[in-house]
């Protein structure tokens, strides 16, 4: 009984691909690439408390890297990959030491400058990027021999990442090292007297969030065959922060309910026609002033109020 | 124990602490009372490397602290009890305790949880209950417990009375005094004079950043007899 929701939940998600049209599972597809980058900025967010506007950055990293490492290079895609990872973690590290020692806003301007810069060079770099024109081409994956040619297909694979990635960050959320940065997010100066390096601590969360978006930039070009500079932009670093945001950061599972909310609410919207933009808006508005949780926290009281068994543990914890 | 020679820090152009000089030998708790304003926490700040110090030394243990920082201090036997407590709300009491337990792993064993819990029956019947949803004295408890695991020499506590009953106050100053008759050495930042005078053997007087006024172990009695500089100092009568 205890996971009957998550075999529900997983029922749910096998059959899906089953019953939907293409153009909807392409979109859950694209959701899972914004839940594997979201959670990167959720975690960020979550536990350090730090906002971050340049994740589009290293989405372009991964994304250019793979696409440079398959077609220019004619490499494997886990070399690719692996490019993506390596590049994005020495800019996170070169980058992290210096803009890390601020914080507030001062930080979140650091990190969207981080985006705008390497928006721009990623335009720029034409011999890498192939500028506005892109680097089309970018092979499809494949697992095992098993190509990833359908959308279909890579919904099987982008989903599970991205619930691993939740796992992940779940687990170093228990961790002593989680505790560590609860600290931190807590009381930074208590937490220094305690002999916690924040600054170090701070580096590390930083590096783990450009790994995801990395990875989520390079799952991203193999799917969609081709990469240019208007995927990488400031809207997309704003993107992947509305995912945590909205799904609730505190929660890591909040980043794909989130990821959920930004990739499909705007598309059931366009259907209103060109006031759609104006209505995700103010959904966005309504879902961060009513739901200061996220929908996570809504999804979480509507559980407990609904679910006896959760209602009673509830009513136990409210009693000791 | 701790050495403060020369001391100047500040925030802005001027300095807010001007040559501070300070001695606390072990086993010694030693007040530094001043009214509100004096530098008594920018002094906290300095000692516990959250503030740059901008000249002078500190020493502890008889190595060179002074540009050290602050997450490498508690490593060299040195605690702080911020004001306000400063816990971790949204941690239970046994995750904080769990957090200077681990950062004072590699020094001398003094404190283990057994003996925290001991020392504060409060604090051991609280473990699973997070810090936010404490009373202020049991949040100070914590704190002291906090400190302690640390496995300190020299502790540094600001303002430890602040907003507290003054039973609760009377039974954190008996643990105090225990700590030092182990040989542990404290300082007591302290505005309420009569908690500072109770407990501490001698005191430096801080006043617009400079030690203005040194009560020398025994002098108490002569200190607060004396209206003039009481009032003069402290702004109490």
């Amino acid at each position: 009984m205890k996971y009957s929701g998550y075999i529900l939940l997983a029922i749910v998600w096998l059959a899906l691909p089953f019953v939907l049209e293409r153009h909807a599972i392409d979109l859950l597809v694209f959701c899972g690439f914004y839940a594997v980058a979201g959670a990167g900025v959720g975690f960020l967010l979550g536990q350090g408390g730090i906002v971050n506007l340049g994740q589009a950055a290293f989405y372009g990293l991964g994304a250019y890297s793979s696409a440079y490492c398959t077609v220019q290079l004619g490499l494997p895609a886990p070399v690719g990959i692996l490019t993506g990872v390596v590049v994005s973690l020495c800019l996170a590290f070169l980058i992290g030491r210096p803009i890390l020692r601020l914080s507030g806003y001062f930080l979140a301007l650091a990190t969207l400058a981080l985006g705008i810069i390497c928006s721009n060079l990623f335009y720029e770099a034409e011999f890498i990027t192939g500028g506005t024109l892109g680097i089309p081409g970018v092979p499809k994956l494949s697992v095992l021999g098993f190509a990833l040619d359908t959308p279909t297909k890579f919904y099987f694979l982008i989903w599970p990442v991205a619930v691993l990635c939740v796992l992940s960050m779940r687990s170093l959320m228990s961790s002593r090292i989680g505790l560590a940065m609860q600290a931190m997010r807590d009381a930074p100066e208590a937490a220094m007297v305690l002999a916690i390096d924040i600054s170090r601590l701070k580096l590390w969360m930083f590096l783990i969030s450009s790994v995801l978006g990395s990875v989520a930039g390079s799952l991203f070009a193999h799917y969609v065959g081709f990469v240019n500079v208007d995927s990488f932009g400031v809207e997309r670093s704003i993107f992947f922060l509305l995912v945590p945001v909205i799904g609730g950061a505190a929660s890591p599972a909040g980043v794909l309910v989130g990821a959920l909310f930004v990739g499909l609410v705007p598309e059931a919207l366009s259907v209103l026609g060109d006031i759609h933009r104006v209505l995700f808006g103010l959904a966005l508005v309504a879902t961060v002033v009513f739901f200061p949780d996220g929908l996570i926290g809504l999804l979480k009281r509507l559980a407990d109020t609904c679910i006896p068994a959760r209602r009673q543990a509830l009513k136990m914890e409210q009693s000791r | 124990m701790l050495t403060v020679s020369n001391l100047t820090a500040g925030y802005g152009v001027p300095n807010i602490l001007q040559g501070l000089d300070i001695t606390v030998r072990p086993g010694e708790m030693v007040g530094l009372v001043g009214a509100n304003g004096a530098g008594k926490t920018t002094l906290v700040r300095v000692l516990a490397g959250l503030l740059p110090a901008r000249g002078g030394s500190i020493t502890i243990n008889g190595s060179d602290t002074t540009n050290v920082p602050a997450h490498a201090r508690p490593k060299l036997g040195l605690a702080i009890v911020l004001e306000n407590r400063n816990l971790f709300g949204e941690l239970t009491v046994a995750e904080n305790l769990r957090l200077a337990e681990r950062a004072g792993a590699n020094r001398p064993k003094k404190f283990d949880i057994p003996r925290i819990v001991e020392m504060f029956p409060a604090v051991g019947e609280k473990m699973a209950v997070r810090c936010d949803l404490l009373s202020g004295g049991q949040q100070q408890m914590v704190a002291i417990a906090r400190a302690l695991l640390l496995q300190p020499d020299v502790v540094i506590m600001d303002e430890p009375s602040t907003g507290l009953a003054p039973k609760v106050v009377k039974a954190i100053l008996e643990v105090l005094r225990g700590l030092c008759s182990e040989g542990m050495s404290i300082v007591l930042i302290e505005q309420n004079i009569g908690i500072a005078s109770s407990v501490t053997q001698r005191a430096y007087v801080l006043s617009t950043g400079r030690i203005v006024h040194h009560v020398a172990d025994g002098g108490w009695p002569a200190f607060l007899h004396d209206p003039h500089l009481v009032s003069r100092y402290l702004g109490q009568h």
